[in-house]
């Protein structure tokens, strides 16, 4: 906060700030855990315990080390983004940043955690959700900064007011994209939720147990056909999100 | 000075802990083109955003002193910003037109701030900017299309007519012919030249050579300093400051 005084953050931006360097502390946090628990394993308990070792990072993985990586690298961007504030640098830096550490490391953990640890289904369909967040995060933070450096300045000297501003600079600059995605996500979400809510994720305590369950029902249930028709809208949802030539803030609407 | 209408007193600027502007304090009269020379990081366009509080909306940005426009400080902090900034509008030195609005929006955009809501007053209002710069005969099929493919110097002249629907007392243009070539340079120039009858003009210029064709007052500044204002001509052929006499002669910048 002290930081946001000096730099004369807005209240929206100093939440953020303080929202990313928090994340910065428990992922470092959640590193020193790591490196302590290793150490504590292999140093003090011997190797017997390695198999424990494994067990545990497989269950902490999972969910863990997903958050850590998108958390890291968009607390450094963000706050780069909002210090450098309308310098393009920082624009172009957040988007290579974004694009080498939030989407490659996880798709190699995808692989990882589905080859090396035998990962279930449920943790590949978790990565490519947050793969999805991180590509549609970097997408609208790339076109927020654009507004940033082409509009925003010349907007105010205008004397256009807040209201004005998110409806004629945002919104109408941005209303069929944001369409778009809400639409692409909602499928996505739907495609990856309803095979769950047939297998009656609900009823069950254990993801492991609907994991496998999943897995079982592609194989052998009645339900094959419908299940698998839903996992392709996803994937296709998915594809649209990735789908760099379905700009349709690139469109003229003029 | 009876018909002032901007006065600044011992105003300075910092960015982050940089100071850009070192106690300025000059007069600016009305319906006159007064310019602001000096190298490149002098200050020029940090003045001209204080002016209408633009540059505290960029961070790390801190003002002092007072800015009197017709006779009341905008620093007041119940100043009405957004009024300021339609009375001292500014022009930036690359067009900065909306390009996901058409023309007509651009410029029907403005006409919206100053309370004009019919659209037939509107449609109307649109033909007579753009009749005034020239731009009706040209633009007038291609109104509802985007300003995105039009050359540089119709971009800037659309600019102008956005903020003449405005109907500001100052224009702050900040190096506004920096991009443009010869001829959208010499219409420019000719425009506001004629307009500063009805308007008063500040604009920073990196061209000493347009300082002393169109402006009736020259300012001088160096490292944040206003080293010297006065009548064009004076500045330009009785120099007071050994400083000023060198950058017009081209010993720096």
């Amino acid at each position: 906060m002290i930081a946001a005084q000096k730099l004369r953050l807005g209240k929206g931006q100093s939440i953020l700030l303080s929202l990313y360097s928090l994340a910065i502390v428990c992922a470092l946090i959640y590193l020193i855990i790591v490196i302590l628990t290793f150490k504590h394993i292999l140093l003090e308990q011997g190797m017997a315990d390695f198999k424990t070792l494994l067990q545990w990072l497989k269950s902490t993985v999972i969910f863990v080390i997903p958050a850590v990586l998108i958390a890291i690298p968009f607390a450094g961007s963000l706050t780069f983004f909002i210090i450098s504030d309308q310098h393009p640098m920082g624009i172009s830096f957040l988007k290579s940043f974004l694009k080498i550490t939030g989407e490659f490391p996880l798709l190699l953990f995808g692989l990882l955690i589905t080859l090396v640890l035998r990962a279930t289904p449920t943790a590949v369909f978790l990565i490519y959700i947050l793969l999805a967040i991180s590509r549609l995060t970097e997408r609208w933070v790339s076109l927020l900064g654009e507004v940033k450096i082409f509009h925003l300045e010349s907007a105010k000297s205008l004397g256009l007011n807040v209201f004005q501003i998110i409806y004629y600079i945002y919104w109408r600059r941005f209303y069929k994209t944001f369409l778009y995605h809400v639409i692409a996500v909602f499928f996505l979400l739907l495609g990856l939720v309803t095979p769950f809510v047939a297998l009656g994720f609900f009823d069950e305590n254990s993801p492991q147990l609907i994991a496998t369950q999943l897995f079982f029902n592609l194989r052998t249930s009645p339900d094959t056909l419908s299940t698998l028709f839903l996992i392709i809208i996803c994937f296709h949802s998915l594809r649209l999100i990735f789908d760099e030539k379905a700009k349709f803030s690139e469109v003229d609407n003029v | 000075m009876s018909n002032s209408i901007l006065r600044s007193v011992d105003l300075e600027a910092w960015s982050f802990s940089r100071q850009v502007l070192h106690r300025v304090n000059f007069n600016v009269e009305e319906n006159k083109i007064l310019s602001v020379i000096g190298p490149r990081g002098s200050g020029k366009s940090t003045l001209l955003r204080c002016l209408n509080r633009l540059f505290e909306e960029k961070a790390g940005s801190v003002v002092s002193g007072q800015v009197y426009f017709d006779g009341q400080n905008i620093y007041e902090p119940q100043f009405d910003l957004f009024a300021l900034r339609r009375k001292v509008a500014m022009i930036f030195s690359e067009p900065t037109l909306f390009e996901h609005l058409s023309v007509f929006e651009n410029i029907a955009l403005s006409l919206r701030l100053n309370q004009v809501e019919s659209g037939a007053e509107i449609g109307v209002a649109v033909e007579k900017a753009l009749n005034k710069l020239d731009l009706w005969e040209p633009l007038k099929d291609s109104l509802h299309k985007s300003p995105a493919k039009l050359s540089l110097g119709v971009k800037q002249m659309l600019c102008l007519a956005r903020i003449m629907v405005l109907k500001p007392k100052v224009i702050l243009l900040d190096e506004p012919t920096s991009v443009l070539g010869l001829q959208y340079t010499m219409l420019f120039e000719q425009f506001i030249k004629e307009y500063s009858k009805k308007v008063t003009l500040i604009m920073t210029t990196s061209s000493r050579k347009q300082a002393a064709r169109i402006s009736d007052r020259t300012a001088f500044m160096l490292n944040g300093e206003l080293i010297e204002i006065g009548k064009t001509s004076d500045l330009f052929m009785n120099p007071k400051d050994h400083r000023t006499e060198d950058f017009l002669t081209g010993r720096f910048g």
